[in-house]
């Protein structure tokens, strides 16, 4: 750590810190010209002066002072750099930015960065950032162009108990850029998911080669803020005019295989869904639920969504029958009315997991005074541990308290699910698009 | 093989002469006479179209050509030519043809007197079908694309158009269609025959291939496009050069 502090509370500070508590097993080695020691790391003057090897430099100077410290890490034989300061391009100095990328391709190294917050790696335990020491290893890598959110995110995907397998601040991508990271995530074995929040591309093109290879093997998921610019001439063209700032990235999005999020709600939503279910084999949806009304509105959203319910054959009727109160719907939703206990619940589901021509299945439950959401969720656990072959299911348990603690509890049992069912739709829209895109790519 | 890889050396070559003889210029744009013959040497279908220089010859042109005829100013100053009455359509005799080019002419003056006038184009009418919109686009970021929608005068208005990535190969040209609303206009609508998707896909495929090749061209318009049971023509196509 170039630039490491022995004040709390400076960045410097910080990442040594954070590195430390983390539980990082290889050496730190944090560079400070005062001498002594930070933290108990015994620290030295330069990069230089340190003997043995080096794999990583983390930058904390003022923007000035890294090409020259970046300069002495290529000398000493340091591949990779992450460049945490920030008073470059973004603050209105491209030459620094230059200059720095310069230093680093001279001497045949990667930077990340520079005006970044750092990165976290699950897998080597490396919290090698600013933001909170404490983080839940997960299996999503979530690579972000902006920085606070990136830092809030952080905290709150250990707090929801969503986890990461890496947390990438990229900051002014002056040369590992998010296409770069996507081919370091498709290798690595931790990371079943990439979600992106980006806010333009400097190369579009080669982010669109790289994402609709790895699509293929992981879902990407990106949010994109901003809009595009655009040349002049193009505006006084039909076909500038109409392209509007996002339609060409919506473009390159669908044709590359990318889910794309409208907002920090629906990317996590599917996120859950995609993390804990398989994809489906096909699009027949059955939606179970113990109230008619919001089995109408369920209806009404995956219609516009474009998700099709399916038409229930008659052999499967007659079987619910048996199991369902008389006075439900066997129609699709399968209404089991609001005396439907965790009993049945755990029943419907059974029958439809056994059955092939049933793709999916979401569950709706809406709190009762006399049944209680713990149960249903604890049936509803019990049917997939169950099931002879998994299949895509998203739930919600909608309520007080009472439902609140049963969707936690279905979360921490990889179950995917919702307080609402709008995101429970939502969680399953994702599994359909991500198995048409896959049909699709085949 | 190799005669058709010539061929298409060839025709790239050719629409480098036009698009850099018109930067050498200093024009944002090509006339539509170059951008049609650009078009058509990348296989897409325009209706016959000839420039008269003066009304004499328009007169001759006409009476070649035969009835209805459009009429359009033929200008590097003007670019949204129906805006300021550059645009006659349904010319049915010579009179008519007589007094639509003087009429054209007075119009442009009339909205910028500078204008440098080359002359008048005139083409047949093609039969009235739907219409549709081509184009190409270089964006910023992610390179040359491919739109496509419904066309006409309503393009921005409804909007309802789809894009990709250039260059298209066929199955994404035919997925285009069936990205946009009026897709249903394309497989027959109320009673309508169903038109000829294969030959949208080939004005795609090749507006796409314009802009992968002609790194100075920065859009392209094809509006209306017009389609037909059997074929489409290319009405008016516009090329934005940088």
């Amino acid at each position: 750590v170039i630039g490491a502090s022995r004040k709390p509370g400076k960045i410097g500070y910080e990442i040594v810190r954070n590195i430390k508590i983390g539980g990082f097993a290889g050496k730190i080695i944090p560079i400070n010209p005062h001498g002594g020691t930070i933290l108990g790391f015994q620290t030295y003057p330069s990069v230089k002066s340190f003997e043995g090897e080096i794999d990583l430099a983390v930058i904390v100077l003022p923007a000035e002072l890294t090409i020259e410290a970046a300069k002495d890490c290529g000398e000493k034989g340091v591949r990779a750099c992450i460049v945490i300061s920030s008073g470059f391009s973004e603050a209105g100095h491209p030459e620094l930015e230059e200059r720095l990328i310069e230093t680093v391709k001279s001497q045949s190294m990667r930077l990340i960065g520079p005006n970044t917050f750092g990165i976290y790696f699950a897998d080597n335990q490396m919290n090698a950032t600013f933001g909170p020491s404490h983080v839940l290893p997960g299996r999503t890598a979530f690579i972000s162009q902006s920085g606070a959110l990136g830092l809030a995110l952080m905290d709150w995907t250990t707090e929801e108990k969503y986890g990461v397998s890496s947390i990438v601040s990229i900051g002014n991508k002056a040369d590992v850029d998010d296409a770069d990271l996507l081919e370091f995530f498709e290798q690595d074995v931790s990371t079943q998911l990439i979600l992106v929040y980006m806010e333009g591309l400097k190369n579009g093109r080669k982010f669109y080669n790289v994402s609709r290879r790895v699509s293929k093997k992981k879902p990407i998921i990106v949010i994109k803020a901003g809009t595009s610019k655009r040349g002049a001439v193009a505006a006084s063209s039909h076909t500038g005019s109409v392209a509007g700032a996002d339609s060409v990235f919506n473009a390159a999005f669908e044709e590359a295989g990318i889910l794309r999020a409208k907002s920090m709600t629906q990317a996590f939503d599917w996120i859950q869904a995609l993390n804990e279910n398989p994809v489906p084999d096909g699009e027949g949806i059955v939606v179970v639920t113990n109230g008619g009304g919001i089995g109408v509105l369920t209806t009404d959203y995956c219609e516009t969504l474009g998700l099709k319910l399916m038409d229930l054959p008659q052999e499967l009727k007659a079987e619910l029958a048996k199991i369902a109160p008389s006075f439900g719907s066997l129609k699709n939703p399968i209404d089991l009315t609001a005396n439907a206990d965790d009993v049945i619940y755990g029943s419907v589901i059974r029958k439809l997991l056994a059955r092939n021509d049933v793709d999916a299945i979401i569950i709706l439950f809406c709190q009762t005074a006399n049944i209680d959401p713990m149960l249903v969720a604890h049936a509803l656990l019990e049917a997939k541990k169950n099931a002879q072959a998994p299949k895509p299911m998203t739930a919600a348990l909608i309520g007080g308290h009472l439902a609140e603690q049963g969707y936690s509890r279905l979360l921490e049992k990889k179950f995917a699910a919702y307080p609402t069912s709008e995101r429970a739709v939502d969680g399953m829209f994702a599994l359909i698009t991500r198995s048409r895109q896959l049909a699709k790519s085949r | 093989m190799i005669i058709l890889r010539a061929q298409s050396k060839d025709r790239t070559y050719r629409a480098s002469m036009i698009i850099e003889r018109a930067i050498r210029e200093g024009r944002g744009s090509l006339l539509e006479i170059e951008a049609e013959k650009i078009a058509g040497s990348f296989g897409i279908k325009t209706e016959a179209s000839r420039l008269a220089k003066s009304e004499t010859e328009a007169i001759t042109i006409a009476k070649k050509i035969g009835f209805p005829l459009v009429m359009k100013i033929v200008s590097p100053d003007v670019i949204h030519k129906s805006d300021v009455g550059g645009v006659i359509p349904g010319v049915q005799n010579l009179k008519e043809a007589r007094t639509s080019y003087r009429q054209i002419l007075a119009n442009v003056m009339r909205s910028n007197q500078k204008a440098r006038i080359i002359g008048v184009l005139l083409q047949r009418m093609a039969p009235k079908t739907f219409e549709f919109v081509a184009g190409g686009l270089r964006d910023s970021q992610f390179g040359p694309t491919v739109m496509f929608g419904l066309g006409g005068i309503y393009v921005e208005l409804f909007r309802d158009v789809t894009f990709r990535l250039a260059p298209l190969k066929k199955s994404q040209a035919l997925a285009m269609l069936e990205d946009v609303k009026s897709s249903k206009i394309i497989s027959g609508f109320r009673g309508s025959e169903p038109l000829d998707r294969n030959s949208i896909a080939e004005v795609l495929i090749a507006v796409g291939d314009m802009m992968t090749k002609l790194k100075h061209i920065e859009s392209i318009d094809i509006n209306p496009l017009l389609v037909y049971p059997k074929g489409s023509i290319a009405v008016d196509v516009r090329i934005m050069i940088q």
